[in-house]
């Protein structure tokens, strides 16, 4: 469903993939398996330019505290859609892809 | 070769199912007090949706009324007469509830199309209550009169069958006076009946129609589950960590001789009865955690294949075909492992027989005597023989003209259908995702020429065989589809259901479609050509499901359910997301059925003490009324309670205030004529709503951007975590 959101929204909307602390060949592998185009962020320190929010021992972790139920939801996908100005205005631990692209149709409104 | 009797329907939007009775309808026409006349039809000879009504006209004890005749175009009603004794019980919310459930029974209760039928109703208020009738989703309602009967209120009017098959909800509505408490006291009342319409049934008056035979109704469901086995707890808990990808879901399961084989991510396994729980007879206390053992896996590693995805049994040679699609590196393929007998009941491990490694990975397989027919992806037809002893032997490979993402394949005669899972969604410049440029079924050679092809709007993935001609196809959030082959050759869509969830797989036998629906298993008669008639629907959210270690300890019903089997006698089996589920199919069974769409409710704790409103989604699988309640609290509110029809969905608004702990409250408890439920309720004191600023990252990116972290001028940025399991 995220690989539709560029062709909606074009470059209004910046897609990030997070693979949560898999090796970075299997993320590779799956990215090859699967044809995914989107670009991967590795939540995981593969280099030095790793930094997860606060001290939390990784970006999913810090979310899947916080976003949700943490007992209850699914753990994947989570989907976090952020503002222009860093405002976090979506925060889902639940495919909903109507639900998602209803929500940012209503952020960007220079749609191509 | 399928000849249908009524004309091929689109595919109706989504969430629409069982809307058969939302089909526009002739408007109602209606006699006075005692038959005279009030509307004619303006459509004279059509068949039309005509409610006759009648009140006071009955004799002294009110039991039977009888009407004048009226002329409704070419075929005039039979002499009314309520029927109120072989009305069933009905449970009703407590006294003090504001909704009375009316008894509704229709006599017959399955009619040809334009055929007269009588429905009765009964309920505990007072006899001016205004109570009326309507059937589908017409507008018009008629009034019921009512008259004292047994200490309720009962009256009953004509209703001329619509002129299409399906199943209509003739629903009872009206603001009344309850007769349940100390006083009478305003009330509103629901309640209703459903109305089979089909071509071919000659069933009595009480019986119904259910997958190509008359059955008597009984209180009770259809789909009955028995056995629960958690899946790979073992082998999670073992590995330790849950990020090195040693997920272990269930993708088949099969009995064999009291035994159930079948696979998961990582093993072929085999179990005997004691590695299963047993669903207790009382939903919500609980299912028991079997004793360990019972249980013997052999890793699919042993035949150099990773995540099986499927699996078929041949009983009658004991063997066992894993399917594996391949994962991250590892090859993809079939496997045939050999089911060894146990004399003590012990189940033995499964012996490798052969393999067939394919590095572009298998889907689906179909597989029957010494031919097997599998899809390799993304567009080949391969196929391959298989000895009694389990040899296999690839015969051909052959590329498949237009085939997209082949997902799973059905012999018929000297063709093959298959289904493309193709693109799955569309979406249009205003953000919507439209129906178009889903996926394909499309019908083969053997050589694997493309004879037919039809579009359907989903990704056409689970592929089952209702007769020769005529298949049904699942398609993820666009539902189930039919679809024939014509005269002519091509394929037609003759009908389809949307289903709640997304439809992955399905089986059939005697009758009986069933499919897995992600949260949901959901039965569908598919008898009547034209028509899928919902039979029955569960989540099993009523009883308490044993999960896997380190990640849900104890949750409530279905939440990721993918293949199906339904075996000829109606035992079935479900794979699960961490489980198999076992049960059996009782014909016949009526009763409401909750479905609890929305499993829990998140809420900050700075909104649960200012109060706020949350929705909570239900749905009735059942083929009678359910009426559903939020149980008030100081905590907790709602907006009374509601009866919903069979198949359709409800959303329950709930208001959450007063709360100053997360430790106040933690569940939402719903009310039903179906048993109790729960819905779990957390206050975070500790989270993220929309409006926090994004806390400050950085991640290394993988698959672009070489020289660096891309930057752009962007107006949003989505994080989508995933994981490659």
């Amino acid at each position: 469903m995220t690989e539709m959101i560029p062709a909606a929204f074009g470059d209004q909307v910046l897609v990030r993939l997070v693979n949560a602390g898999e090796s970075l060949a299997a993320v590779m592998d799956y990215a090859q398996d699967t044809g995914v185009g989107l670009p991967i962020l590795v939540d995981a320190p593969l280099d030095a330019c790793y930094a997860p929010p606060a001290s939390d021992p990784s970006a999913y972790t810090h979310f899947l505290q916080r976003v949700g139920d943490p007992l209850q939801d699914p753990p994947f996908p989570m989907h976090v859609v952020i503002d222009g100005d860093g405002v976090m205005t979506y925060l889902r631990r639940a495919h909903q892809p109507d639900e998602l692209l209803s929500h940012l149709a209503t952020l960007v409104t220079d749609i191509p | 070769m399928v000849e249908c009797e009524t004309p091929m329907q689109l595919p109706r939007a989504k969430n629409q199912e069982n809307k058969a009775s939302r089909r526009a309808h002739a408007p109602f026409s209606s006699i006075d007090a005692c038959g005279r006349p009030l509307k004619r039809s303006s459509r004279r000879g059509l068949a039309v949706v005509l409610f006759l009504v009648t009140w006071a006209c009955g004799s002294a004890t009110g039991v039977s009324a009888v009407s004048d005749v009226v002329d409704t175009g070419d075929t005039a009603p039979p002499p009314l007469v309520c029927a109120p004794d072989d009305l069933a019980p009905i449970q009703n919310p407590d006294e003090g509830s504001a909704l009375v459930m009316a008894r509704t029974g229709i006599t017959p209760r399955v009619a040809m199309p334009g055929q007269w039928v009588t429905v009765t109703v009964s309920a505990e208020v007072t006899v001016d209550s205004a109570l009326t009738v309507g059937l589908g989703a017409s507008a018009s309602h008629q009034p019921v009169a009512l008259s004292s009967w047994k200490g309720e209120s009962m009256g009953c009017v004509s209703v001329v069958a619509p002129s299409a098959v399906g199943d209509y909800w003739v629903s009872v509505s009206g603001d009344v006076t309850s007769r349940r408490g100390d006083e009478p006291m305003p009330a509103t009342v629901g309640g209703g009946a459903l109305l089979q319409v089909r071509t071919a049934a000659a069933c009595a008056p009480d019986e119904l129609w259910e997958a190509g035979q008359c059955v008597q109704p009984t209180n009770g469901h259809v789909l009955v589950p028995h056995d629960f086995l958690g899946v790979g707890a073992e082998d999670r808990a073992q590995a330790g960590n849950v990020l090195e990808g040693d997920m272990v879901h269930p993708r088949s399961a099969h009995w064999l001789d009291g035994q159930l084989v079948g696979c998961h991510t990582r093993y072929v396994f085999v179990t005997d009865g004691s590695a299963m729980q047993q669903f207790p007879e009382t939903p919500g206390s609980g299912l028991t955690p079997a004793p360990p053992g019972g249980l013997a896996s052999v890793p699919l590693q042993d035949a150099g294949l990773g995540a099986c995805e499927d699996g078929y049994l041949q009983a009658s040679n004991r063997l066992f075909i894993s399917v594996s699609r391949g994962d991250s590196g590892v090859d993809g393929g079939l496997a045939a492992w050999w089911v060894p007998p146990s004399d003590d009941g012990v189940p033995m491990p499964v012996e490798l027989r052969d393999v067939i490694v394919d590095a572009g990975g298998v889907e689906g397989v179909n597989w029957t005597g010494d031919r097997l027919w599998a899809l390799g992806k993304p567009n080949r037809l391969l196929n391959i023989s298989v000895e009694p002893d389990g040899t296999l032997d690839t015969l051909s490979e052959l590329p498949v003209a237009d085939l997209i993402a082949g997902f799973d394949v059905v012999a018929d005669g000297d063709g093959l259908f298959v289904s493309d899972a193709g693109v799955s969604e569309h979406l249009h410049a205003d953000g919507a995702v439209h129906e178009h440029g889903g996926g394909q079924v499309l019908w083969l050679g053997q050589d694997g020429t493309v004879r037919a092809a039809v579009d359907v709007p989903g990704p056409a993935r689970g592929l089952v065989m209702l007769e020769p001609g005529r298949v049904a196809v699942a398609t993820g959030t666009q539902g189930i589809h039919v679809l024939h082959r014509l005269n002519d050759g091509l394929l037609a869509v003759e009908t389809s259901v949307d289903t709640p969830g997304s439809a992955v797989d399905l089986s059939w036998s005697d009758g009986y479609l069933m499919a897995s629906d992600w949260q949901s298993i959901r039965l569908y008669d598919t008898t009547q050509p034209g028509l899928l008639a919902m039979v029955d629907a569960a989540d099993f959210t009523a009883y308490k499901l044993l999960g896997m270690p380190g990640t849900v300890a104890q949750r409530r019903g279905l939440r990721a359910a993918n293949r199906t089997n339904m075996v000829s006698g109606g035992a079935w089996l479900i794979t699960e997301f961490d489980a198999v589920v076992g049960g059996q199919r009782d014909a016949g069974g009526v009763a409401a059925r909750l479905l609890v769409d929305t499993r829990r409710v998140s809420v900050p704790l700075a909104l649960a003490g200012v109060g706020v409103t949350k929705t909570i989604v239900v749905s009735n699988g059942g083929r009678s009324p359910l009426w559903v309640a939020v149980a008030e609290t100081q905590h907790i509110g709602s907006d009374g309670p509601r009866v919903v029809a069979p198949g359709e969905t409800a959303a329950l608004e709930v208001s959450i205030a007063n709360v100053s702990s997360p430790a106040d409250v933690d569940r939402i408890q719903l009310l039903s004529n179906d048993g109790d439920r729960e819905v779990a309720l957390l206050v975070l004191s500790d989270t993220y709503v929309p409006g926090d600023l994004a806390p400050p990252m950085v991640l290394p990116e993988t698959n672009h951007c070489a020289d660096g972290v891309c930057v752009g001028d962007v107006t949003c940025l989505v994080l989508a975590f995933f994981s490659t399991w």
